[in-house]
């Protein structure tokens, strides 16, 4: 009964780990992904690693050596960097003696408390590497040679400036009883500081061996004891952890597993890790947002900072902006506090996208606290030239600088769109001229943020001049050398320019804008120049009717007992005229040069001598040229008939004076 | 249309294009005014109906017409063309015999009549010259003419004779 429950219980522990193990599986596999890049395992790790061993040293060169001296110098192991944190312990098989560092080898170190107990000297020191060793460093205990032990451990991440977390705690321990554990318990000592590590060692007056039964717990590079002998043997056992969390350590048992069972001394020392400041991406960013030229500053990034222990003040900082390019619209980078008072120094007019805040004072401390990285746009003056570019532009906290160690996790920001990027030009110009006016003709560009145009008017030049981005105008403005002649909202696709000289050719160009002020380069209107007139009329002061009546096959007549005659009403005028084929309903005479079958020889003349021949129907011949205003022009006709016809009805021709401006 | 039809003509589009925007396209002021012309080609023409008179046997030296007391077999020439007209007629010799102003040996008159010819007939004897057999006739006018046959006083052959009688269009 007592056995089955047993195994109830153990199989039940064995699934609540199973469980566990799953749960924390799951957690470190990043899967789904819940958490913004980077993932948040990721940064658990590396903030656990705040502390890591490097490397170790023993003496004796060899494990259980028989060797006696009255001190010993020990070559510090490879690897090392400034402020690197060293541990050496050092052990005596004896008592009554006092250890002392007798060569510092150019570091500064810190002694523990001497002490003995079990036939055991013992004494721990530490320095923080300064990154140069003179000498080995040398330890001594007196006149009087005894078997010794010295173990030096580096430890890399450890507060430099205050390297203890919890005082070491020195005590003998009695000969155990078998299985001859030797337990260090918890809360021996209480660990202040979240990732302190813990390093316990153990000493005895015997070339004991040690295997560590608490899961955990490392052996110095897993090394789980060393021993020396020299009549009278020493062993000394060394493990450490990690106390992700501060307060009391955990147990920690150490086993002699030969020689032995064997009194000694033990100790416990908490090492504080180096002060960390976390960036974090903060709780929520601001709203996306579009500005434009002249824009006020405007948040871009909130960012959190977070120090695991004490306070300390961030004194420089970088934002990396993106896209590519973004860095050329924006005047001034600042970095504040969620009440926007300034935290660095303004960086203004960034050359790049990394933007490297040199004088900042923002105190860390514990407490999570927002800080914003805010922007302001350029003024339209200091943007890039036409066409400009619009960048959705992000910025984050890429670095800081400060003391020790630092965490840099402000992944995301706001995506505030900086718009100085030219909206599209308009598209299918065209132009009218008329009396004294020109009426302009465009198709508007499809932009979001289209809001309008500008028509700049020359007057015999080519327009030279834009408008300058920013500025609003009105019709009558001056910009260089060319007037504004229509200013229209984004809903207009034309305009009519008044007020001119008929005669005049007058050059015009077209701009857009959008809602931020940014102006295109601009388009030519299409035929321009375009130059206003009086308009051109004309007029037949005759009847307008030439009538040949009936006229044999072949015969020829002119119409001098019926002149016609145009009058320049408004002028003056080239004449043109063209005549149709002469028709009747079915049947046609074409004309020609020559009469024939179906085909007549019509001819016209200003003064019924000199002759000219409507070769091809609807072709335009010179009539006059330059005719004043009221002047008149008299039309003579001749007509041969067809030298055959399929038609005796009556056949017409339309005859057409053009009149158009000299 | 052709591969090279297609890039002649985007070549000649590009061109007037270019020549368009380089000169600047002038939209001036225009305005037109016309004449119409009209004329109508003279049509001359004349029909007769019913077109054939035929007088049957006739002793020598006698005389038969196609007056109502003869043959009535007036005939009518009508202007069937577009402008007014003026007849003529003609006629000719048969085969054996001659036309003459009177009647012979062989000689045979063939005269025609355009007034109350049915009741005081004045013939004209035909030569194979033209005569005037009407003037003024509008288009769609018409003329009613008689003809009538004096035969030869003796004669060298019996058959049948046959001539033609033309009547003849002219403008006046």
């Amino acid at each position: 009964m007592l056995q089955s429950l047993e195994k109830i219980m153990k199989r039940k522990f064995l699934q609540k780990i199973l469980a566990v193990l799953i749960v924390f599986m799951w957690f470190f596999s990043g899967w789904p992904v819940i958490w913004k890049t980077p993932r948040f395992p990721p940064k658990i790790k590396e903030a656990q690693a705040a502390i890591t061993f490097i490397n170790d040293a023993r003496l004796p060169v060899t494990n259980n050596q028989n060797i006696t001296a009255t001190n010993a110098a020990i070559t510090p192991p490879s690897s090392m960097a400034a402020g690197d944190f060293i541990l050496v312990y050092v052990a005596i098989r004896a008592t009554g003696v006092t250890i002392t560092n007798s060569n510092t080898g150019g570091q500064s170190w810190t002694a523990g408390i001497d002490s003995e107990g079990n036939s055991v000297s013992y004494r721990s020191f530490y320095a923080v590497y300064n990154g140069n060793w003179s000498a080995n460093p040398a330890w001594s205990w007196g006149s009087t040679p005894y078997p010794y032990i010295l173990w030096m451990l580096v430890f890399r991440g450890v507060n430099q400036s205050s390297p203890i977390d919890a005082a070491e705690n020195i005590a003998n321990f009695a000969s155990p009883t078998n299985p001859y554990d030797v337990t260090i318990g918890a809360s021996t000592i209480t660990t202040q500081t979240n990732g302190a590590v813990v390093v316990a060692m153990w000493a005895t007056p015997d070339n004991n061996s040690w295997a560590l039964q608490s899961g955990g717990w490392n052996n110095p590079n897993g090394q789980a004891y060393w021993q020396s002998s020299g009549g009278s043997d020493s062993s000394v056992s060394i493990a450490y952890q990690e106390q992700a969390v501060a307060g009391g350590n955990s147990a920690v048992t150490n086993r002699q597993t030969s020689v032995g069972p064997d009194a000694g001394i033990r100790s416990i020392i908490a090492l504080k890790p180096a002060s960390v400041i976390t960036v974090g991406n903060g709780a929520a960013e601001p709203s996306n947002t579009t500005i434009g030229p002249d824009g006020s500053i405007t948040d871009l990034d909130n960012f959190t900072l977070v120090t695991n222990s004490g306070t300390d003040t961030v004194t420089g900082a970088t934002v990396t902006l993106s896209p590519a390019g973004a860095y050329n619209n924006i005047a001034q980078v600042d970095i504040t506090d969620t009440s926007n008072t300034a935290k660095c120094a303004s960086v203004t007019n960034p050359a790049s996208n990394i933007v490297t805040f040199t004088v900042c004072n923002i105190p860390v401390t514990t407490s999570e606290t927002t800080y914003k990285i805010r922007i302001t746009p350029k003024t339209h003056a200091d943007m890039p030239a036409v066409p400009g570019a619009s960048y959705a532009t992000t910025g984050t906290v890429t670095d800081i600088t400060y003391t020790t160690n630092k965490l840099l996790n402000d992944t995301g920001s706001a995506t505030v769109t900086v718009d100085n990027a030219s909206p599209g030009a308009v598209s299918g110009t065209s132009g009218t001229p008329s009396n004294q006016q020109v009426q302009l003709n465009w198709t508007n560009p499809g932009d979001g943020d289209f809001a309008g145009v500008v028509v700049l008017r020359r007057a015999s030049s080519v327009v030279g001049d834009n408008p300058t981005e920013g500025v609003s105008y009105s019709v009558g403005n001056t910009i260089g050398s060319s007037t504004v002649a229509c200013v229209e909202d984004s809903s207009s696709t034309s305009c009519t320019d008044t007020g001119l000289n008929n005669g005049v050719p007058y050059h015009y160009k077209i701009f857009t804008k959008d809602v931020w002020g940014n102006y295109d380069a601009g388009t030519v209107f299409t035929g321009s120049p375009f130059t206003p007139q009086l308009p051109i009329s004309i007029s037949i002061t005759t009847d307008g009717t030439v009538a040949f009546g009936h006229l044999g096959i072949g015969a020829s007549a002119d119409s001098s007992a019926d002149i016609q005659t145009v009058r320049v009403d408004s002028g003056p005028a080239d004449l043109n005229i063209r005549s149709t084929n002469f028709s009747e309903g079915a049947n046609t005479w074409t004309l020609n040069t020559t009469n024939g079958a179906n085909q007549v020889k019509w001819e016209f003349s200003k003064d019924g001598t000199n002759w000219t021949t409507f070769a091809i129907a609807n072709n335009l011949y010179t009539l006059d040229t330059n005719v004043p205003s009221s002047e008149t022009r008299n039309i003579y006709f001749r007509l041969t008939m067809p030298t055959s016809t399929s038609s005796y009805n009556q056949f017409g021709s339309t005859v057409t004076i053009v009149a158009s401006a000299p | 249309m052709s591969s090279e039809i297609k890039r002649l003509l985007k070549f000649l589009i590009v061109i007037l294009f270019v020549l368009g925007f380089v000169a600047g396209i002038s939209v001036k002021a225009a305005d037109t005014a016309s004449v119409t012309a009209t004329v109508t080609a003279q049509n001359i023409s004349v029909t007769v109906n019913d077109g054939t008179v035929a007088y049957g046997t006739i002793s020598l030296s006698s005389s038969k017409d196609t007056t109502t007391s003869g043959t009535n077999d007036s005939q009518t020439a009508t202007n069937n063309g577009n402008v007014t007209e003026n007849f003529n007629i003609k006629g000719q010799d048969s085969a054996n015999w001659t036309l003459a102003a009177t009647a012979g040996p062989d000689q045979y008159v063939h005269s025609f009549c355009t007034s109350n010819c049915d009741s005081s007939p004045t013939w004209t004897p035909l030569t194979t010259n033209y005569q005037t057999l009407g003037t003024g006739v509008t288009p769609s006018g018409n003329v009613v003419f008689d003809l009538k046959i004096n035969t030869p006083t003796s004669t060298t052959n019996f058959t049948q004779q046959s001539v033609n009688v033309v009547v003849q269009a002219v403008a006046p």
